[in-house]
């Protein structure tokens, strides 16, 4: 299938590059989430009926990983209120284009960090302590509130969006899986771009801002650090951008060779499998050591959690690396063979985040009318009685998704190993065993 | 400032104030009374008739072992109200 330009239609043209349509969904997310944290702070303790949980970790997550990732890639980046704050108070303007002189100290991201280390640490961090912030309104609003205002410190203090580029926990995974994404923002010819004089799209114009994730657009080759905020088809002299569909993975057709993207495909993957035997397995123990924070059944808990992320998978796959001449090559080809657990790592995630989403997804209907639980029946609906939905459908679709991304990475898999010059096999039955832990995990 | 800025800080300032205000005026205003798991509709059925003087032998479960705090944090089973007892 060849790429379709998007922007070639005068109304998403049009939609893309004013600035209101944005603003507009930009108001309601940031209403929305500060109305969250609020809600965890100061709404009802029961995580079911507390908006902050029910919409956060249930609606929210539905649509992200279900819909928004695996569709839209870093769609949701362009509409997250996290950075607004802290973006407009580094711009001194919401609408206005950009003064010259900066108004913080927009220092350069230090240069040892500009990778996704930190990234997958925060996720890390978030994670071991899940099974409390996906239960407990407080919490989950203490962690918003957080987010929101280390975006607003590293907006101050260092340029464009940092908070998003280099630290957000949510940010990380949504990069590496965009890349499976049927859509792209691209260059339509390079050596308009090598020709612009003052690169208007990187440093900004008149037209907007200079890209705010800090890549240049002449140089993108995959969606993993493109936040689709559209400033570079705004500033562009030259109508240069475009947003394109294309098939599913294009990006994975060149595998990187980053160990820190290595390890975010380790850490979801995991992760996801993790998550599957404590929050929806009927192990008692494995739950109450993942919500004892502190205690030493946590510890083991956490233990085990980065073992199998950091030692037991890792070290599999590096068997699959059946070639050896020195370790920069090894570490090459390992990092490049991961490349194939990222469609796996994403359709683990739908097929968990089926299970729990359609379990729950009646809480919505209470949460809309009685979001703090206090006792209010906006809409009528605040006593909707708890109903699984689309029961008979679950476990076909969880077999269906897993199965899908099985052969989704053998696939990568293929175009992987060719890539390190080893064959694909032993990597196809890596995917293969951790299919079928999964399978076992969830049905 | 042109009227398309002080338009979208009026909108934004708006916004905040309502998400942060509404919540703030009413949790002031509605006093919160927390009985773990016995709050409206954290029972279904939410009411049981039995038989006052025999014993009535009660199966706890919950499907819900993500969101709903039963499985992971049980707290304290809620007392059982006898026949005309208040």
């Amino acid at each position: 299938m060849a790429k379709i330009e998007l922007t070639q239609n005068p109304f998403i043209k049009t939609a893309l590059k004013s600035r209101y349509p944005q603003l507009a969904v930009f108001i309601v997310m940031l209403v929305g989430y500060i109305f969250a944290i609020l809600a965890g702070l100061v709404g009802t303790p029961v995580g079911s009926r507390n908006f902050s949980i029910v919409f956060v970790w249930i609606a929210w997550w539905a649509i992200l990983i279900l819909v928004a990732v695996p569709f839209f890639g870093r769609g949701w980046c362009a509409v997250c209120p996290i950075p607004l704050p802290g973006e407009w108070l580094q711009r001194g303007a919401i609408l206005a284009p950009p003064d010259k002189k900066p108004k913080w100290l927009n220092w350069r991201w230090p240069r040892a960090f500009r990778n996704i280390w930190l990234q997958n640490i925060s996720f890390l961090l978030l994670a071991l302590f899940s099974s409390v912030l996906l239960t407990t309104p407080n919490i989950t609003g203490i962690v918003l509130a957080a987010m929101l205002f280390a975006a607003i410190g590293l907006s101050i203090v260092f340029e464009r969006r940092s908070f998003c580029r280099y630290l957000c926990p949510v940010g990380g995974f949504i990069g590496l899986y965009s890349q499976t994404a049927p859509l792209e923002l691209r260059i339509k010819d390079k050596k308009i771009c090598a020709a612009c004089e003052g690169k208007p799209c990187y440093n900004g114009s008149a037209g907007g801002y200079g890209c705010p994730w800090d890549v240049f657009p002449g140089g993108l080759t995959k969606n993993s650090y493109c936040g689709l905020c559209m400033e570079c088809i705004r500033t562009c002299p030259f109508d240069n951008i475009a947003v394109n569909a294309r098939p599913f993975s294009a990006d994975l057709a060149k595998p990187s060779a980053r160990m820190d993207e290595a390890f975010k495909a380790f850490i979801m993957l995991g992760s996801a499998m993790i998550y599957a035997g404590v929050l929806l397995g009927p192990w008692g123990i494995l739950k109450d050591a993942a919500y004892n924070v502190g205690t030493s059944s946590w510890f083991m808990y956490a233990t085990a959690f980065l073992s199998i992320i950091f030692l037991v998978m890792p070290s599999f796959l590096a068997l699959c690396v059946t070639r050896f001449e020195n370790l920069n090559t090894f570490k090459k080809r390992f990092a490049t063979l991961s490349t194939a657990l990222i469609p796996l790592g994403l359709m683990f995630w739908v097929a968990f985040s089926l299970s729990f989403v359609l379990t729950n997804a009646s809480y919505i209907l209470a949460s809309l009318s009685d979001p703090l639980g206090l006792g209010w029946n906006l809409f009528g609906t605040a006593n909707a009685a708890w109903q699984p939905m689309l029961t008979s459908i679950l476990a076909p679709g969880q077999m269906l998704a897993l199965v899908g991304g099985l052969i989704w990475s053998g696939r990568t898999a293929q175009k992987a190993a060719k890539e390190a010059a080893v064959s694909p096999i032993p990597l196809i039955i890596y995917c293969f065993i951790v299919t079928l832990a999964m399978l076992w995990l969830l049905l | 400032m042109k009227h398309s800025e002080l338009l979208a800080r009026i909108l934004i300032l708006a916004g905040i104030l309502l998400a942060v205000g509404a919540p703030l005026i009413f949790w002031t205003r509605t006093p919160l009374i927390h009985a773990r798991m016995a709050d409206t509709g954290g029972w279904n059925p939410d009411v049981l008739q039995a038989e006052a003087g025999k014993p009535l032998h009660l199966s706890l479960t919950s499907n819900d072992v993500v969101h709903g705090l039963l499985s992971i944090n049980p707290g304290p089973i809620p007392s059982i109200a006898r026949a005309g007892a208040d």
